[in-house]
């Protein structure tokens, strides 16, 4: 890797560097300077932003080093590569971090939403850019179809497809690991792709003693708590603890009623949900179809921002009984029932009409709804941003939590919260712990840590859009040298285990468990672009074969 | 209008202007960095369309001219803006960092003079000694270390090993407050801000006992300290009470250009301790990309910056008469 | 150079500015040496003999520091992180004073509208915060050794050109320039020729302070997570020891390059005073 090099003589430099130009213009004349393969700059975030992804960086930059290609190291801020890379698609390769939520267990965002051809303009999120109409039909039949059999044939399909074209392979899946408070609390759950940071284990998390108070350290604060315009994660968590969603992703991230006592497809477009009876919302008003309907009516006339895509295949609700309410979609649209029903809150009618009548259209997206009010398991308290935030247990819901309070603390930074952990500030935490700081940890009796595997993973980003990651075979051969094991040994001290499928293993039922495992294997990345025609001048840089033509994906 | 008044109006005056001028810097250079407030969002339930709608609804859609130009009018009318994270006016977000910036800053720089004019006076006494060549080196030691430094060495030490602080934060979490005022005025607050404003505040003591120990030294040369020990006071005595008093004057001066450069360096201090103050805010906004909150924040530390010097100005002005005002 | 023998014949007089030059000369001759000096590459993992990464070995004498959570030599890291101190210290102090002694000179001599207008300049960077404004420029212009130095000197040519210009007042009043003026010499010369020489020592003077300023902010910028992302510096490995949650457990980790900020720092410092003393006992500390 080409890493500047701080040296005080800087004539020295320069004049290294002109002997350098010399020496490749001697050996030129087997190997022309155009048909070298170009160099790329490789994103990278900071050390401040993950320390994790950095580390991983450098080694896979050494590899493909070694390989024979020019590799620039860039470490960025956050900010900069996300508008850069993720909306610009200006990068050439760049790695970032998917969550594993458990809307996601369905697959919809792994095989659709990154690889569709429809999301490869510009802040699409098929960040590579690619182009396949074979897979396009796939994964359109997997998101059409409502036959379970059928959308996992086409999953598994895709996941095939992926593997060998590898786009954009999956890296590293950690394995999540959470500690919390054992002295003073019991029966926590771990979900999967969350750990402790999940709705289930705030409900079932049981303070032993006195305490009834459970705090939680995370990293960042919530921003906003108004449904119809958040945009960050950490705000649809708490949302969703102070509002009921019609259904609920369990912790295996299987649907399950919630609010709705059952949900039963008509026909392919056509869902009938009954109501549960008996719920209120925190101001003691009922909670009813009325509520229901005018929500997602809310929704679809106000176009807000975070709902717009879940519910964008939703045509009309209609009351069609005392608590019966029938949902018509434009066309089939099997994830309508995790990304519809299971996110959107269910706001109570009375309050948000008298807000819209006043504030119209734009001014209730800019609202920033300061005490909200729900009919979720936890009533909402105050919220002292970039401090604290308290929801308090509400009695009547039909399942309580176990503790009376539930206390919100951003850190600003993840050694806060570890710090956090170690004084007992705090009782648990959703963020993994990286080995040294589970090291630490390890050594206070009061903490016991669990782990959990993730569906996320560490996903690199090539963009097929330029050379040479538009030749399959140069994509193939840079995966293959990535040394994946290596990365769960050093990096994490196998606190993580290598990805290969785009769909992650723990996801059983999804997870095409045939599919090409590729990585560990220098001497077959080697092979791959030997067999292609490539060549290496006696400095090891790699060379395009005479007589090349790009081949973008395998036949 | 006397000299003086005319004098402080025309500083005041600039400092108007300095402050304008900042502000306007700022705007641009914000809008220069990488990255814009909706690119730190990527969770892919925000569609394009979404996307493009927030942007116009913050007004980020319209040439940065036009954006300056509604940013300074609303200014003028004491509006900061809206936060793009919180939905909130950027003031209200801003509003209770500033007064825990201020406390700390306060308390250390109050640590900072107390060490400086006693330890000062204490070295210029003890002239010649062993003790006062050790105490100089101890002193320049922890003057060029960095803060942040001791900071560490200070929470491993006392926070960690020996427990006797807390490691970081304002105050202990779970509290709840009636009103914001009850966040400062408690037990556990004072407990919380006793390491921070330590570590700050022997590390800006370097300066002022410096100028104490000079000012000292050429004090006690004067007359009226000989005439007080020819009378037979003690030295303790003629020390604290009558040559302290007369060497405090350069010291004085120095408070607020010392205030001055103190804000802009408690970021770091913030950083080591997690304390909720605006550097730390500037930080996280910044790398939010949220430029209300941050320009906000940098505001009112440059305002605060010139209010010192501004100060220091004064006091320079009222002590010292050979400074003429025009 | 005649201001800059003299400055090394003053500083040999006095014992403190020789301490203060003997430590910056340990750290130029470790800076320069750095490559040979340095047992390792300071990116690169160590292993044992049994393939196990080194993981925060205390110090030993293969690892005189120890390692980092990462397995890499602290040593290697010091020593290499001695080249962007000095780099960022001396360039930043001469480009500071380069700037700060010219707009005095200019300041000063000419007076007058170009006096006004370049003091109110001098005003409000004054009342800029430093090190937040300093982050923000790294932020605009992208983390990197070169931008953090222009973020420096962006601030700090300030304190030079004030002083400098307050010290070019008094000189203009002198007879030798009345003299040089009646001879018909030009601005340029009168400036350059017979002001500049006697503005020099004090210039000298700022360049010994400014470095342990440079130094100081590019350790804090660093600390911060805004310093070059490629190199390793001091304030980064502090950084690094930090959100990592060793200090905790691995003082090796924290006290070598902290330390070798406070003693660069220091050399500077001792120099500077020294030499202020000496050179103009009338200016105290500001």
């Amino acid at each position: 890797m080409k890493r500047r090099n701080l040296l005080l003589p800087i004539a020295l430099a320069c004049l290294l560097l002109t002997t350098a130009g010399l020496s490749t213009k001697a050996t030129a004349a087997t190997f022309d300077e155009k048909d070298k393969v170009p160099g790329f700059n490789f994103w990278i975030t900071s050390q401040t932003y993950d320390p994790v992804r950095y580390e991983i960086g450098l080694m896979v930059a050494k590899k493909w080093e070694k390989l024979g290609f020019d590799i620039e190291i860039t470490a960025l801020e956050w900010a900069t590569m996300s508008s850069k890379g993720m909306k610009g698609h200006e990068h050439d390769v760049f790695m970032i971090q998917w969550g594993g939520k458990p809307e996601r267990v369905d697959p919809m965002h792994w095989l659709y939403t990154l690889h569709h051809s429809n999301e490869s303009r510009s802040g699409g999120y098929n960040v590579a850019g690619y182009q396949n109409a074979a897979y396009d039909r796939i994964v359109e039949g997997f998101v059409k179809s409502v036959n379970l059999d059928e959308r996992q044939k086409n999953a598994f399909k895709a996941q095939e497809i992926l593997s060998r074209d590898v786009p954009q392979p999956p890296l590293i899946h950690r394995i999540i690991t959470h500690a919390y408070n054992s002295r003073d609390f019991t029966n926590p759950t771990y979900a999967m792709g969350e750990g402790l940071n999940s709705f289930w284990n705030w409900l079932s998390i049981t303070p032993k003693g006195e305490r009834k108070s459970a705090k939680f350290g995370y990293v960042t604060d919530i921003k906003l708590l108004n449904p119809l315009s958040t945009k960050t994660g950490a705000d649809i968590y708490m949302l969703r603890m102070i509002y009921d969603s019609l259904i609920r992703m369990d912790a295996e991230g299987k649907p399950v009623p919630w609010a709705a006592e059952s949900y039963k497809y008509l026909d392919e477009t056509t869902i009938r949900v009954v109501l549960k009876e008996g719920m209120t919302f925190h101001d003691g008003k009922a909670v009813t179809v009325e509520d229901v309907k005018y929500t997602f009516d809310l929704i679809l006339s106000v176009k807000s921002p975070y709902y717009a895509s879940k519910v964008k295949k939703l045509k009309s609700v209609a009351i069609t009984g005392k608590n019966e309410l029938t949902f018509t979609l434009s066309e089939p649209y099997a994830p309508f029932i995790s990304n519809g029903f299971g996110t959107v809150c269910i706001l109570p009618k009375h309050i948000w009409q008298k807000k819209y009548e006043t504030a119209g259209k734009d001014g209730i997206l800019k609202w920033d709804n300061s005490k909200p009010v729900g009919s979720g398991p936890f009533k909402f308290e105050y919220w002292r941003p970039n401090e604290e935030m308290k929801l308090t247990r509400f009695a009547s819901h039909f399942r309580p939590p176990k503790i009376e309070e539930f206390i919100r603390i951003p850190y600003a930074k993840a050694y806060g919260v570890v710090q956090g952990l170690q004084a007992g500030e705090i009782d648990a935490a959703g963020w993994s712990l990286l080995p040294l700081e589970r090291q630490t940890l390890s050594s206070f009796k009061h903490l016991t840590i669990n782990t959990i595997d993730d569906q996320g993973y560490y996903m690199l980003h090539y963009n097929m859009r330029k050379k040479p990651f538009n030749d399959v075979r140069v994509r193939r051969a840079l995966t293959y040298a990535i040394p994946k094991k290596m990365i769960v040994e050093l990096i994490f001290s196998g606190q993580a285990v290598p990805a290969y499928s785009t769909v992650a293993a723990v996801n059983k039922f999804w997870h095409n468990p045939g599919v090409e495992k590729i990585g560990d294997d220098f001497k077959k990345a080697k092979d791959i672009l030997k067999q292609a025609g490539f060549r290496w001048d006696d400095k090891g840089k790699l060379f395009y074969p005479q007589n090349y033509s790009v081949q973008t994906i395998t036949k | 209008m006397s000299g003086f008044g005319k004098y402080m109006l025309k500083r005041l005056l600039n400092m108007l202007f300095s402050l304008f001028v900042l502000i306007t810097l700022l705007f641009f250079m914000f809008r220069l960095i990488p990255g814009d407030p909706l690119s730190m969002y990527i969770d892919v339930d925000i569609s394009i369309e979404a996307k493009e709608m927030l942007m116009k609804q913050f007004g980020l859609d319209k040439p940065l001219f036009e954006q300056y130009i509604a940013y300074m009018k609303n200014l003028a009318q004491g509006n900061f803006g809206l936060s793009f994270q919180y939905n909130k006016p950027a003031l209200e977000i801003v509003g209770d960092r500033f007064w825990s910036t201020c406390i700390l800053m306060v308390t250390s720089l109050g640590i900072a003079f107390f060490i400086g004019i006693i330890a000062g006076t204490v070295l210029a006494w003890m002239r010649g000694t062993r003790f006062e060549v050790s105490s100089i080196t101890a002193v320049l030691f922890i003057r060029c270390a960095p803060v942040f430094w001791i900071g560490m060495i200070f929470v491993m030490v006392f926070a960690f090993k020996l427990q006797w602080f807390p490691l970081g934060g304002m105050n202990t979490p779970g509290t709840h407050f009636e009103h914001t005022w009850q966040k400062y005025f408690n037990t556990d607050f004072l407990y919380h801000l006793f390491l921070p404003a330590i570590t700050c505040g022997i590390n800006m003591a370097a300066t002022p006992l410096l100028v104490m120990r000079a000012s000292m030294l050429e004090v006690i040369k004067e007359d009226f300290i000989e005439l007080a020990t020819a009378r037979g006071l003690s030295k303790a005595r003629v020390m604290f009470k009558h040559a302290m008093r007369n060497a405090l004057l350069p010291v004085a001066t120095l408070f607020a250009v010392e205030a001055g450069l103190a804000v802009g360096g408690v970021v770091l201090i913030e950083t080591v301790f997690r304390w909720p103050g605006m550097g730390r805010e500037i930080v996280l906004a910044i790398g939010a990309r949220d430029y209300p909150v941050a320009q906000t924040a940098f505001v009112l530390i440059g305002a605060m910056v010139i209010l010192f010097n501004l100060l220091a100005d004064m006091i320079y002005a009222y002590l010292d008469p050979r400074v003429t005002y025009n | 150079m005649n201001a800059v023998s003299e400055f090394f014949s003053v500083i040999r007089k006095d014992k403190v500015g020789m301490i203060g030059m003997i430590l910056f000369s340990f750290f130029l001759i470790i800076a320069l040496a750095a490559p040979y000096i340095a047992p390792f590459d300071p990116v690169e993992m160590q292993f044992n003999e049994l393939g196990k990464l080194e993981r925060l070995t205390p110090p030993n004498s293969t690892y005189l520091f120890g390692t980092t959570s990462m397995g890499r030599d602290i040593f290697s890291q010091v020593v290499m992180g001695s080249r962007v101190a000095i780099l960022v210290g001396v360039i930043s102090a001469v480009c500071v004073v380069f700037i700060g002694t010219n707009i005095g000179l200019i300041a000063g001599y000419y007076g007058g509208k170009v006096d006004n207008a370049i003091m109110r300049i001098v005003d409000i960077i004054y009342g800029i915060p430093f090190l937040p404004f300093a982050l923000i420029l790294v932020a605009v212009m992208g983390p990197g050794i070169i931008n953090i130095i222009i973020a420096i000197v962006l601030i700090t040519w300030r304190n030079t050109a004030r002083i400098i210009r307050s010290q070019v007042l008094s000189i203009k009043q002198r007879m030798f320039v009345e003299a040089a003026r009646i001879s018909g010499a030009s601005n340029f010369r009168i400036m350059y020729k017979y002001i500049a020489p006697n503005v020099m020592p004090l210039s000298l003077v700022y360049v010994a302070l400014s470095m342990g300023y440079g130094i100081m902010t590019e350790a804090s910028l660093s600390f911060l997570g805004y310093g070059d992302p490629t190199l390793p510096s001091w304030g980064k490995i502090l950084f690094e020891c930090y959100s990592s949650q060793a200090m905790f457990i691995a003082w090796w980790w924290m006290i070598p390059p902290g330390l070798a900020i406070l003693l660069l720092v220091l050399s500077g410092f001792l120099v500077g005073r020294s030499y202020e003393e000496i050179a103009n006992p009338r200016l105290k500390e500001r």
